[in-house]
């Protein structure tokens, strides 16, 4: 049995690791710091067990009896699986100086992560409905949790009070959705469901559409489309700045993941049904979010509501997929890389200057921060870039293969207004890029010498994000974005294997 | 005789009840109570359809999702709680500073 | 074995950037000895030629042609583009004498930028120039040429305003940039046609060349053309030639190397490397040859009343890489290369002699205050005499056999009108050569006592080997109607099929001597007009020759003012009144919608519900609606 053990190793060292956490936090000895590099350490050994067979399509469910094949390991979850312990990894070691640096953190809070982590990796596991809500709840109630870590501060209540209440009310869309589903067909597999609709008639499937209608109301919800998107802006807002990297990259592309392969494995024969209503969510997405984005002083809420376009862009991609939804899987995964390397870097950036001087919240607080921290200023500027598709960084990549995937499907005029959004988008990134570097600092403060490792991650994803826009094939043999293309293909064919 | 209609019709009862609840409470508390008549309503749907069919799953899903309600009842009540010491008070309009 | 040929590429590529970043240390920290940038400098042409001459060898086995491919490139349409470079018999025969005059090039440029603070950067140049040179001759497909050709662009460009003090050669380089856009355009052009029609199995030449014969006619006739508009740039032929006579402004050796020898004569190699587009559409051939013959006249024309040396050997450089053209375009490629070759020996040689004139008279570059150089530097008097021989075709001298056969293949595929446009250039190239020799080393000076500025050794021996070389490479192609073999023609015979020729013995030694006899006229009229010139008295040119026919007045008028005119108001009307005025207030209407939008985000929890639930009920009904 060691093979089938090794499939689900990670997700297995993940909980541990959560678990052993737990169990270490009332140990006065152990620090912020340490329990960061335990957490780090189990993160990684589970990375490296997704490169155990990295090239080659599988497919496989381990411990068939046990689980009653509920749980799938395939290229498509390993793919998905190391996107999310990337962007732990990276909102860990970003994290940590803000962790350390601001009241109210303790060691429990790693465990909570790792829970979350754990919960998101199962999502991307799951091949059945019960399971996949499990999985939601478990990372979402360890996600409410760690936004209300800070307990003395008003804005995290009210932040994580919100997402708890809605979220429980679209957790609960879900279960009606599987309970209408389960209906229906008498199973809540994936798979058998896909099965279900290819054997039978469209006329016996209608309780089920509903179902899917429901199950689709949830995954609105948690990537904030257009009319469940209001808490998406207040939470992010309210959420210490690492979980808010955390969900606005991490989270989403686990939400993702499920979808997609909900989608994909089942729902291919009848996709066609909510184009017309999807097409109108997307435009209202875009529209709301850019409304939002351009007025926002904060720049935190601004990266907040910019993220609700960032998922109409990402839903664009979506209504693309029909019988041939090869191109248009694929760019969605890719966009979720491009789009949480961005955020990520440009939420641990705020949160590392934030947690050093707590006085940078708005634009203004900006101005001329390029002649103070250039460094800095220059890798915002890139993660600026980058959000907005500016090519030479990962960003356009991921929005080229976007309207491209949309244009072959034939919704040229979607991919029109997610450009005219793109546009419009460039006001408030660019905006932040001129008052650092166009104006003179109001107050040149004595600039404090930086310390921890945060700005080499930092200026990591940076290197990494330019990389992605122009390395491609640049040098032999290192993997650029043709890799990240290749193994998304690859990840979408091992959703075919029977 | 009850059939299967009848437990329907009691959960998408209870589930209106739930949905009108979250809409219309403003009380932190009774808004926890409308999310858990929303999962208990999906619950009995589960059983009632379950029972149906013969097949034992659905009522297995009942106990996960009960296990499930009763995680977000513990970190919702200590929300509460935390709240209530703070402010004194466990009004809805007491959480409403982040607008815009 | 065959990732050698890479090497060919790299080990310049690899200097220059050596060169680059330790000039960039020298300037910035610490001065690095000169020594050190000479000696990687010259060394690095040095060890291309050799893998030249061993890939020589190589050739005279069973392989005839050597493939590398590198690695995967480009994907475009599931097509893959390779980094990928071929060594054929063309190729490897422009690698040899680009490399080794390149060479001989260098060690010359050594000693004449040997007071110049801008040592180290020069030599940067240079060798990025080389390494793009022999990247665009090995390239096994038309876009890896284009890196090459781009960056060869970019190193003339770089080099033509080396002393960017100066604004005029800020602007010459710009106009040499400009001009050569032009002409690149067109490649893509053409690029882009072969790549939709030829290239499904594959964009290097070999998989062209097998698709190629299924495409119609009339689109590898628009693919030819454009393709030579690429080539019109680089090679300055007409209309596109106005950069090279102002890329003079850089110093002599950038001349000799770039602007002579090597770069203008990728157009040729260009057209000869797609043969098999051309050899499909002789027509685009002929209008190629008749560009090539006006170019040549037209050039010479103007050379016979310039003033400036540099410009008389650039004009002359544009007249024969017009014979070259003629050459290509009636599908003699090899004839063409022959040309192309001596060439770059003798036109190397003069503008290194010149230089070397140039130097020796503290920078004076008008000939008519020169004079009297014979017995002040005999060596100088030497060389350039075989070199401007060598030009006006006079036997035995390299340019003699080249030429001869342009024009034997002219006259023998009956286009007499090319044929004589090519006899009344020779005459008037040497009566401008002749001039130009006649006034600098006979001509009476006032000025006599005038000290020369001593000369290194690194600039004479190049010129010395390069004299030799005037003399002997033509017997390299020596016709067989002389008793030689033409090993030029048979090296390259493989490539090109050339037809044979229908020509009798008598009418080839008519044709020769009609040739000499040519030359002769143009010899005896300007020795007739300048051998005793007195240069005290002031010579001043007039008339349209003098003034280039006016051609840079008239672009100005046609392309330059119109532009400039709607720049103009692209800049104050359209630009400022117009978008400028719709992207403001748009944004501001953006923002008061913003507003509006912004009041939905009321922090109330119950209303985020009340939406979650309309949205719901709102999809619910739409899909009740559409499952009736």
């Amino acid at each position: 049995m060691y093979p089938d053990f090794l499939y689900i190793a990670p997700l297995v060292f993940v909980g541990f690791g959560g678990i052993l956490l737990m169990l270490l936090s009332p140990f006065k000895q152990i620090t912020i710091r340490m329990a960061a590099f335990i957490a780090l350490f189990f993160m990684l050994c589970a990375t490296g067990l997704y490169f155990y067979n990295i090239s080659e399509l599988y497919s496989y469910y381990p411990y068939a009896q046990t689980f009653g094949s509920m749980i799938v390991a395939d290229n498509y979850s390993a793919y998905f699986s190391t996107i999310l312990l990337a962007g732990a990894i990276f909102t860990i070691l970003i994290g940590v100086h803000y962790f350390e640096k601001n009241r109210g953190f303790t060691t429990e809070f790693f465990s909570l992560f790792l829970f979350s982590l754990f919960g998101m990796m199962l999502l991307v596991h799951a091949t059945e409905l019960i399971t996949v809500l499990i999985a939601l709840e478990i990372a979402s109630l360890s996600l409410y949790v760690m936004i209300g870590f800070q307990k003395h501060l008003d804005k995290r209540m009210e932040a994580s009070f919100r997402y708890l209440v809605l979220g429980s009310i679209s957790g609960a869309f879900f279960l009606l959705g599987t309970a209408f589903i389960y209906a229906n067909t008498q199973t809540t597999k994936i798979s058998q469901i896909g099965i279900f609709i290819q054997n039978n008639p469209q006329s016996d499937v209608m309780l089920l559409i509903m179902g899917v209608c429901f199950i689709f109301i949830t995954f609105l919800f948690k990537i904030a489309a257009f009319p469940l998107q209001n808490w998406a802006i207040d939470v992010y807002d309210g959420a210490p700045y690492p979980v808010t990297a955390f969900m606005a990259g991490t989270f989403k592309a686990a939400i993702f993941g499920f979808i997609l392969r909900f989608v994909l494995v089942d729902l291919e024969l009848i996709i066609d049904f909510w184009d017309n209503i999807l097409y109108v969510v997307i435009l209202l997405t875009l529209l709301y979010g850019s409304f939002l984005a351009i007025i926002q002083q904060s720049l935190k809420r601004m990266l907040a509501a910019s993220s609700i376009v960032h998922t109409g862009y990402l839903l664009i991609a979506f209504i693309s997929i029909d019988i041939t939804g090869k191109s248009a899987a694929s760019s969605i995964i890719f966009y979720l890389v491009a789009y949480f390397l961005s955020s990520m870097g440009a939420f641990g950036l705020l949160s590392y200057i934030s947690s050093d001087d707590k006085v940078r919240i708005t634009y203004e607080d900006f101005r001329g921060f390029a002649h103070i921290r250039p460094y800095m200023a220059a890798m915002m500027s890139v993660f600026m870039l980058s959000l907005a598709g500016i090519p030479s960084t990962i960003g356009f990549i991921g929005k080229f293969y976007i309207f491209v995937a949309a244009i072959e499907s034939g919704y040229t005029l979607l991919a029109v207004f997610g450009i005219l959004a793109t546009f419009v988008s460039i006001y408030y990134y660019f905006r932040l890029i001129a008052i650092m570097y166009f104006y003179p600092s109001a107050k040149m403060q004595d600039v404090p010498t930086l310390h921890g490792m945060a700005p080499y991650f930092i200026g990591i994803i940076s290197l990494i994000i330019i990389w992605g826009g122009i390395g491609n094939t640049l040098i032999t043999y290192f993997p650029g974005v043709d890799f990240l293309m290749d193994m998304a293909r690859l990840a979408y064919d091992s959703l075919q294997v029977k | 005789m009850i059939g299967l209609a009848h437990y329907l019709v009691l959960s998408g009862i209870l589930f209106s009840i739930g949905l009108f609840g979250v809409m219309k409470r403003k009380n932190l508390l009774m808004l926890f109570f409308s999310t858990e008549i929303l999962l208990n309503a999906v619950n009995i749907g589960f059983v009632a359809v379950g029972r149906f069919y013969g097949d034992m799953s659905g009522q297995i899903f009942a106990f996960f999702i009960i296990a499930v309600a009763a995680s977000e009842v513990a970190v919702g009540l200590g929300l509460i709680v935390l709240w209530y010491k703070r402010t004194g008070s466990i009004d809805l309009d007491s959480l409403q500073m982040m607008k815009g | 074995m065959n990732s050698l040929i890479v090497f060919i590429i790299l080990i310049p590529l690899l200097s220059a950037s050596v060169l680059g970043l330790s000039y960039m240390y020298s300037i910035k920290i610490q001065k690095v000895p000169r020594v050190f940038f000479t000696a990687i400098a010259v060394s690095a042409p040095l060890a291309s030629l050799l893998l030249g001459v061993f890939f020589f060898f190589k050739m005279q086995g069973e392989t005839k042609v050597f493939y590398y491919r590198a690695y995967k490139w480009l994907s475009i349409d599931g097509r893959d583009i390779d980094m990928a470079f071929m060594l054929d018999a063309l190729s490897l025969f422009m690698v040899l004498f680009i490399t080794f005059v390149g060479w001989l090039i260098h060690i010359y440029a050594s000693g004449y930028m040997r007071d110049d603070d801008g040592y180290g950067k020069f030599f940067f140049y240079f060798n990025l120039f080389l390494a793009s040179m022999l990247l665009l001759i090995l390239a096994d497909g038309p876009l890896i040429m284009f890196i090459g050709w781009e960056g060869v662009g970019l190193c003339s460009y770089l080099l033509i305003s080396f002393y960017f003090e100066d604004e005029g050669n800020l602007k010459a380089g710009n106009k040499a940039f400009i001009a050569n856009r032009v002409g690149d355009f067109g490649f893509i052009v053409g690029m882009s046609i072969l790549f939709f029609y030829a290239g499904t199995y594959g964009f290097d030449y070999v998989h062209l060349a097998q698709e190629i014969p299924k495409v119609p006619t009339d689109i590898l006739s628009y693919a030819g053309i454009a393709l030579f508009v690429g080539a019109m740039g680089k090679s300055a032929q007409i209309p596109l030639f106005v950069w090279l006579p102002d890329a003079m402004a850089g110093p002599t050796p950038v001349s000799a190397l770039i602007h002579a020898a090597t770069m203008v004569t990728a157009g040729v190699y260009m057209v000869a490397r797609f043969h098999f587009l051309y050899d499909l559409v002789p027509h685009v051939g002929l209008y190629i040859a008749y560009v090539g013959a006006v170019s040549s006249l037209f050039a010479a024309l103007i050379a016979c009343w310039q003033k400036d040396i540099k410009k008389i050997l650039a004009y002359s450089t544009m007249s024969q890489l017009g014979y070259m053209f003629i050459a290509v375009g009636l599908g003699a490629y090899s004839s063409g290369l022959f040309h192309v070759f001596t060439h770059a020996f003798f036109k190397a040689l003069l503008f290194m002699g010149a230089g070397a004139i140039i130097i020796a008279l503290h920078h004076e570059q008008d000939i008519f205050k020169m004079g009297g150089m014979r017995h002040k530097a005999p060596m100088l008097f030497f060389v350039m005499l075989i070199a401007t021989l060598a030009i006006c075709g006079i036997p035995p001298f390299a340019g003699f056999f080249s030429k001869d056969e342009i024009l034997l293949q002219a006259f023998a595929k009956q286009e007499y009108l090319l044929w004589l446009f090519g006899v009344l250039t020779a005459v008037l190239t040497a009566y401008y050569m002749f001039r130009l020799f006649f006034i600098v080393f006979y001509g009476s000076h006032v000025n006599t006592e005038r000290v020369l500025h001593p000369l290194h050794k690194s600039i004479t021996y190049p010129l010395i080997v390069l004299a030799v070389g005037s003399i002997f490479v033509g017997f390299l192609g020596l016709p067989q109607v002389l008793g030689g073999d033409n090993l030029i023609g048979q090296w390259l015979h493989d490539f090109a099929q050339v037809k044979p020729l229908h020509v009798g013995h008598t009418t080839e030694f008519m044709l020769m001597g009609l040739n000499v006899l040519a030359a002769c006229v143009g010899i005896f009229i300007a020795y007739k007009k300048f051998f005793t010139c007195d240069l005290s008295i002031e010579h001043t040119m007039r008339g349209w020759a003098a003034d280039k026919f006016y051609v840079d007045e008239l672009y100005e008028k046609i392309f330059i003012q119109p532009y400039k005119i709607l720049s103009q108001f692209i800049g104050n009307v359209l630009d400022l009144k117009i978008i400028d005025a719709v992207v403001m207030n748009s944004s501001l209407g953006f923002i008061k919608v913003g507003r509006f939008v912004s009041r939905m985000q009321s922090a109330n929890t119950n209303f985020y519900a009340l939406m979650m639930i309309g949205g719901l009920s709102v999809l619910c009904t739409y899909f009740l609606i559409v499952l009736e």
